[in-house]
């Protein structure tokens, strides 16, 4: 009852400057506990991926032959694997590689998918229509198939994970800013904007697009999760980051023989990956609750 | 002298039978405000979106819409939208759902005055200060940074037809302008709207199914029924001696003019 009152007060004050900034901050964090959960771990992941690296002694690929497969102690905190690396050094050295591939990936898709759905939505209906048939191709394919099919032709790497990873994801973000710019362009303030002298190039641009993104962001966050978890496939099939670079899926796969004497060994990045996938999949989550009027506790 | 000239505009749209418009005609001087009545759909949106060339695509025209000469139904896009907004504006139905939701109102209104006119960015900003003031919006400086939702349908309404009046056009169509405003606030938007139309001298098309708007507001009335025009002519003749029957019974329908406690009027158009 405070916030409502905290909320609408700026309004009945009259000429004062709305509430922005800190108080939205706060509002979303005590009102949506799933953006703030999922917040939270991704804070968390971020800081083991920047600050692990900087303090460990000898880096993720550094080898300690005499202390191989010991369990969590206080030298390792998170164990060590069969040839005696660090695997907290490591588990933060692959969520580096993971967040690079991730968040590379996702932007790629969004670099492409954004302007192709907007087109597809907005453009001649030929066009339109042509730009669409060409996605659902694409998205007719398994993803895990088409990164392969990619990696395939182009190669192992990060940068060829990363640009198989967008590929695939390019129609799904299509789709959904096609969806959401059809809907936002029924709205009467676009035709309001016409019949004020608007340009073609302006009604997308001004109007559309900023007014269909909400759902689009959404859809980022959750790539975002899918993303780390194709990545993480891929490698495990060898297919994705080459020894001795780290990363959590290689690290499962090699961990895989000595999982039965060991379990910390496929432990450390099976955990790993669930928390940064949960991280992502609940800020999806929260994004949406909070983009969604019907469910906004206090929105204006 | 004339300003708008609508002959034998008719109106269908793809896959319905009955026209939407049917051989409708008018004229439109400096000045004068048209009444454009009828009730639900008789075709009054259906006109007002063909006076600006914003008909759907599948929609076919004939007849002719001089505006100055011009032939709107003949003008290319580019042309249409050179008109639009400076010389010929509108005032949506619904303010609230009329303004993007995603920018501060001044920043709409000063990105509207920058595209038409040269002004720098002051010169915009104060221009667009001064005509919130003129249509009674208090603190007008203070609002520039506000988002739509963040005022009331009334205020929303008032910066819409600022927006509408700020290029000074010579004709501005308002498609009923205060239906989504309640009473008291509707007498207010409607009497600001008049001053600022008799103050430019411009001349106003306003579409609506309330005949106490009418006599506020216009000088002339087109009544229309099924999207056919059933009377037309000066406002004070109408109201003294309305001669087609559909037009009696609207008026018979109004509340309180004539009291009959026992009995509702509903029209009975043909819709």
């Amino acid at each position: 009852m405070s916030t409502l009152q905290a909320g609408t007060a700026p309004a009945a004050a009259g000429p004062s400057v709305p509430r922005r900034g800190r108080g939205l901050l706060r509002r979303t964090i005590f009102h949506n506990a799933t953006l703030a959960a999922g917040s939270l771990l991704i804070l968390l992941v971020v800081i083991i991926a920047i600050v692990v690296p900087l303090v460990s002694p000898g880096g993720a690929t550094a080898l300690h032959p005499a202390a191989s497969l010991t369990g969590p102690s206080g030298s390792y905190l998170l164990g060590t694997d069969q040839l005696g690396r660090d695997l907290l050094t490591r588990v933060a050295a692959g969520y580096r590689i993971s967040l690079e591939v991730s968040l590379g990936s996702v932007g790629l898709a969004l670099l492409l998918g954004v302007p192709l759905g907007l087109l597809a939505a907005m453009g001649p209906r030929r066009l339109g229509g042509m730009i669409m048939r060409l996605l659902d191709v694409l998205m007719a394919f398994p993803a895990l198939l088409l990164a392969i099919v990619v990696v395939a032709m182009a190669g192992t790497g990060t940068g060829v994970l990363l640009l198989a990873i967008g590929i695939v994801y390019i129609p799904v973000v299509a789709r959904v800013m096609r969806a959401a710019a059809l809907n936002t362009s029924k709205e009467p303030f676009v035709e309001a904007a016409r019949a004020r002298g608007a340009t073609f190039g302006r009604l997308v641009l001004r109007h559309v697009a900023p007014n269909s993104l909400g759902p689009v962001v959404v859809q980022a966050s959750i790539l975002m999760a899918v993303s780390i978890l194709l990545e993480a496939a891929l490698s495990f099939i060898g297919l994705g980051v080459q020894p001795p670079t780290p990363s959590l899926g290689l690290m499962l796969s090699s961990g895989r023989d000595f999982m039965a004497s060991s379990p910390w060994v496929v432990a450390d990045p099976g955990v790993a990956i669930v928390i940064v996938v949960l991280g992502f999949t609940l800020i999806g989550d929260g994004l949406q609750d909070w983009l969604d009027p019907k469910k906004r506790v206090i929105g204006r | 002298m004339t300003m708008l000239e609508v002959t034998n505009l008719t109106v269908r749209y793809r896959g319905a039978e009955r026209l939407a418009v049917d051989q409708v005609s008018f004229t439109l001087g400096p000045g004068e405000v048209l009444g454009i009545v009828g009730e639900s759909g008789s075709g009054k949106t259906t006109l007002a979106m063909a006076l600006l060339g914003l008909l759907p695509p599948g929609a076919q025209v004939a007849g002719s819409v001089r505006f100055d000469g011009q032939d709107l139904l003949r003008s290319s896009e580019k042309q249409l939208r050179k008109l639009r907004g400076s010389q010929i504006s509108a005032i949506m139905q619904n303010a609230s759902t009329a303004l993007n939701p995603s920018f501060t109102i001044g920043s709409q209104l000063i990105a509207l005055l920058r595209r038409h006119r040269r002004l720098s960015r002051q010169q915009a900003r104060a221009e667009a200060v001064s005509w919130l003031g003129k249509v009674g919006i208090p603190a007008p400086e203070s609002k520039l940074s506000f988002y739509p939702h963040q005022l009331s349908g009334g205020m929303n309404q008032r910066v819409v037809i600022a927006m509408a009046l700020a290029l000074q056009p010579r004709m501005v169509l308002a498609d009923e302008p205060t239906s989504a405003l309640d009473v008291t606030v509707q007498a207010a938007v409607l009497s600001l709207l008049r001053t600022l139309i008799d103050d430019s001298a411009s001349a106003m098309a306003l579409i609506t199914h309330d005949l106490g708007v009418v006599a506020q507001m216009c000088t002339q009335v087109v009544v229309m029924n099924g999207g056919v025009v059933v009377e037309s002519g000066p406002v004070s003749e109408l109201f003294v001696a309305a001669r087609h029957e559909y037009t009696r019974r609207l008026l018979a329908s109004l509340p309180g003019r004539r009291p009959r406690p026992s009995s509702l009027h509903p029209a009975g158009g043909s819709t």
